[in-house]
């Protein structure tokens, strides 16, 4: 009986597989993955991610922050944007963020994160984005994982090459994607070719700050400025930039910008132009850009406004720029960790170009020019490639290297990685991606010494991939093993908004430097409330001032009476812990615009204007203790004719 | 990863180590248990005015939140506490309240009172041992 039982299971156990194995789904390929790929993804509990990733949110104009290998979100950052869960963009003290030459502009569309560099690697210092839609550079602080500054562009149309940085960060970068008038002024649109110009901008910054400062600008041909890439070492003191519409099209560039064989890659010596900038060769060209700086002293933003901008003219200014002709409507221009290699991915060609900076630098020497446009002269194609990679795929847009002499291109037609040598140029291996791959990362790829052991592709489309959920889907990200001769997809995990692209690094890089709170001595915030004893209640016209405190687990004014109809209240909040990750939350019935979050030793100011008369609830909104539930508070608001004072309740000894 | 399994101890192989293992455990634990501090051996000489201007300052941004001196407030009147607490324990508090509250009899006792935990607020021991000062200094006056 026992023996018959056993041959039973085994006949069983023998089915199942079969079924299982011919049951798999034949067309999800995509499913495949190498058994131990959930090991090399797998972060136990309590243990930290090999890496910090930073994924452009796109058009949320966010960044996120995930852990890499496991894909985990930790932390999403406003930067174009408000976000109502941070009081970004709300608070009194960060609206100045968002300004611009044309008003409040609270969301942009963030494409590119770039890490700050110390000679050629990621130092883990600053992170620095473009907003494309009301061209902007922001840069966040890596200590405190917040925006701390936004420079607004002049003369620009859309900041697309953006914020790529030199191998010491001396500059970021920002190459106008639509070419609009310069200085912009009104014309008509029919005057594109005479009138339009690509402005490039160069923003110094600070090196031990980090301070951007819009140092000048290049006033290129009309083009559309797409990408960019700093040279490395021997190339160093280059800047590459690809662009497309050499047709300088202004209607249906979907057909009309898709005509020219080759469009460019501009090459642009920094260095020469710090020299020409020295000597004065530079116009003052008229254009008002705002620079907004967040000061963690005074937990505040403050914006100036500037109204001029130096502008060279590459006419006038020999030796400053060139330009490689490249196949065509190229997408992204990078260069190998050597830098000798600038590889240029041909969007719309089914070839990768690849320049070599040696033979640029000899054609420059030995005048081998094509033509000159505007000044500007075009290398002699042949003297300057290195070769191409034939039949590389459909699409291909963006290339990142590891550090075996290996270029990985992203291919969005033909959605897939494509792994080649870059001296060679024989393709080695491809993968697909799910779907329509944008552009990749590999972690440090675009240093001097890629980490190498990961590739992510950043889909633009994800369909099946993932539970749906009506009509928007999740983005995604995919992580693949490159640490062998084939590329292993590992794991697919979603992403905010649209990761046009991301960078990485070591976690040890930042993580030790992570800031845990303010310190209240160091709070030079106007209306910063230091000790309960100074919490108050001032009324200046109709203007009331709330100098409120908070600490676990109670605010110090919380019964506060004498608010009339027509009062504009601030309450300026003061977290008085000195403790990491308790920050208060401060929300109050009826407040137009979203909470505050006001992290440990920091003020932040809620304005609030009572429509109605009442009694008015106020709480904390982010759990802090036991007694979080018992943190509220009341404000009465009486009628604008009331004889009620201003008054509040005050702790005794 | 170091895993452990009941069923692979073969109680009589290791019984007689054990035997002897939990009797220590035992006896030591009938003993007095001393009192757990963070800071120990505190010494407190005659009142330094300097240090006590120091730790009001300090006191009254970071502690008179929750601390008052004469009576309750969010936690105990602290007017007095120098002359019932020593200054290990009054340091030790400030310094590290979480592992009071685990660890300290007299802590876990008065958070039963109090109902709140004591906010770390990252003070040095030097900022500690001012504030312990500037208490001493209200306690000469009178607690108040």
């Amino acid at each position: 009986m026992q023996k018959k039982f056993y041959l039973l299971s085994v006949a069983l156990v023998l089915a199942i597989v079969v079924i299982v194995m011919t049951g798999c789904p034949s067309g999800k390929t995509g499913s495949t993955v190498s058994g131990d790929a959930a090991s090399k993804v797998y972060v136990a509990p309590g243990q930290h991610d090999e890496l910090y990733g930073f994924i452009s949110g796109g058009f949320s104009g966010q960044v996120s922050v995930i852990g890499i290998p496991s894909g985990r979100l930790f932390r999403v950052i406003p930067v174009f944007s408000q976000d109502a869960e941070k009081g970004w963009g709300y608070s009194e003290e960060t609206k100045p963020m968002l300004m611009t030459s044309h008003g409040f502009i609270p969301w942009d569309d963030a494409h590119h994160p770039e890490l700050s560099e110390t000679e050629g690697m990621a130092d883990g210092r600053w992170l620095f984005i473009n907003g494309n839609n009301t061209p902007r550079v922001a840069r966040i602080d890596l200590t405190t994982f917040r925006t701390s500054e936004i420079i607004e562009l002049p003369n620009s149309g859309g900041n697309h090459s953006s914020p790529f940085a030199t191998e010491n960060t001396e500059y970021v970068v920002a190459g106008t994607r639509f070419s609009v008038p310069y200085p912009n002024s009104d014309v008509s649109i029919e005057d594109y070719k005479a009138k339009f110009k690509g402005a490039i901008s160069f923003i110094k910054i600070d090196k031990t700050t980090g301070a951007m400062d819009l140092a000048f600008q290049i006033m290129m041909p009309g083009f559309d400025y797409d990408l960019a890439r700093s040279g490395k070492m021997k190339s160093g003191n280059w800047m590459f930039f690809s662009m497309y519409n050499t047709e300088q099209a202004n209607t249906l560039l979907e057909v009309n910008a898709s005509q020219n064989d080759k469009d460019f890659i501009a090459a642009i010596n920094w260095k020469k132009a710090e020299e020409y900038i020295a000597q004065g060769k530079f116009k003052e060209v008229s254009g008002e850009y705002y620079h907004n700086t967040y000061n963690e002293g005074t937990h505040t933003a403050t914006s100036e406004v500037k109204n001029k901008v130096k502008c060279l003219i590459p006419e006038e200014c020999p030796g400053l720029v060139y330009y490689m002709p490249t196949p065509k409507s190229p997408h992204g221009c990078d260069v190998n960790p050597t830098g000798e290699y600038i590889v240029g991915g041909g969007k719309l060609a089914q070839v990768v170009t690849v320049f070599s900076f040696d033979k640029m630098l000899k054609a420059i020497d030995e005048k081998k020019f094509e033509k000159t446009i505007d000044g500007i002269p075009v290398l002699d194609y042949k003297s300057v490639v290195h070769g191409e990679v034939e039949k590389i795929g459909l699409g291909p847009l963006h290339t990142e290297f590891d550090d075996n002499g290996n270029g990985y291109t992203s291919m969005f037609v033909s959605s897939e990685i494509v792994k080649w040598n870059v001296k060679d140029l024989k393709v080695l291996d491809r993968v697909p991606t799910y779907y329509s791959i944008g552009h990749l990362l590999v972690p440090g790829g675009n240093t001097r010494h890629p980490y190498g052991k990961y590739v992510i592709a950043l889909n633009k489309i994800t369909k099946d991939r993932y539970l749906p959920t009506g009509p928007e889907l999740t983005q995604s990200a995919q992580l693949f093993d490159i640490t062998g001769d084939k590329m292993k997809l590992l794991s697919d995990f979603p992403t905010i908004g649209e990761p046009h692209y991301a960078q990485a690094i070591a976690a040890d890089k930042i993580k030790d430097k992570s800031k845990q709170f303010y310190k209240l001595e160091d709070n030079k915030h106007p209306y910063k409330c230091l000790t309960e004893a100074e919490a108050r209640v001032e009324r200046k016209g109709n203007t009331v001032h709330v100098w409120l405190t908070a600490i676990r687990s109670h605010f110090m004014p919380d019964n506060i009476e004498g608010v009339k109809i027509g009062d504009e209240v601030y309450f300026h909040v003061t977290n008085l812990e000195q403790d990491w990750d308790v920050p208060h939350g401060f929300a109050i019935q009826g407040a137009a615009n979203s909470e505050l979050l006001i992290m440990p030793g920091e003020t932040q100011t809620l304005k609030w204007v009572p429509k109605k008369v009442g009694i008015y609830p106020m709480y904390c909104t982010d759990f802090c203790s036991a007694l979080h539930q018992e943190m509220q508070g009341y404000v009465r608001v009486s009628p604008a004719s009331s004889a009620v004072k201003i008054s509040w309740n005050k702790p005794t000894n | 990863m170091i895993s452990f399994s009941f069923k692979k101890f073969k109680m009589n192989k290791y019984f007689h180590f054990i035997l002897p293992l939990l009797f220590v455990f035992f006896i030591q634990s009938c003993g007095d248990k001393e009192e757990f501090f963070v800071v120990k051996n505190i010494q407190v000489g005659p009142l330094n005015p300097e240090m006590a201007a120091k730790g009001k300052v300090i006191f009254q941004s970071k502690c008179a939140s929750c601390h008052k001196m004469e009576s309750k407030y969010v936690g105990p009147p602290l007017g007095m506490v120098t002359k019932r607490r020593s200054a290990d324990f009054v340091m030790s508090q400030i310094i590290d309240p979480e592992a009071m509250i685990k660890n300290n009899d007299t802590i876990k006792a008065l958070y039963a009172q109090y109902n709140t935990p004591m906010a770390n607020q990252h003070l040095t021991q030097a900022e500690a041992r001012s504030v312990f000062e500037y208490l001493r200094q209200v306690a000469d006056n009178g607690g108040k």
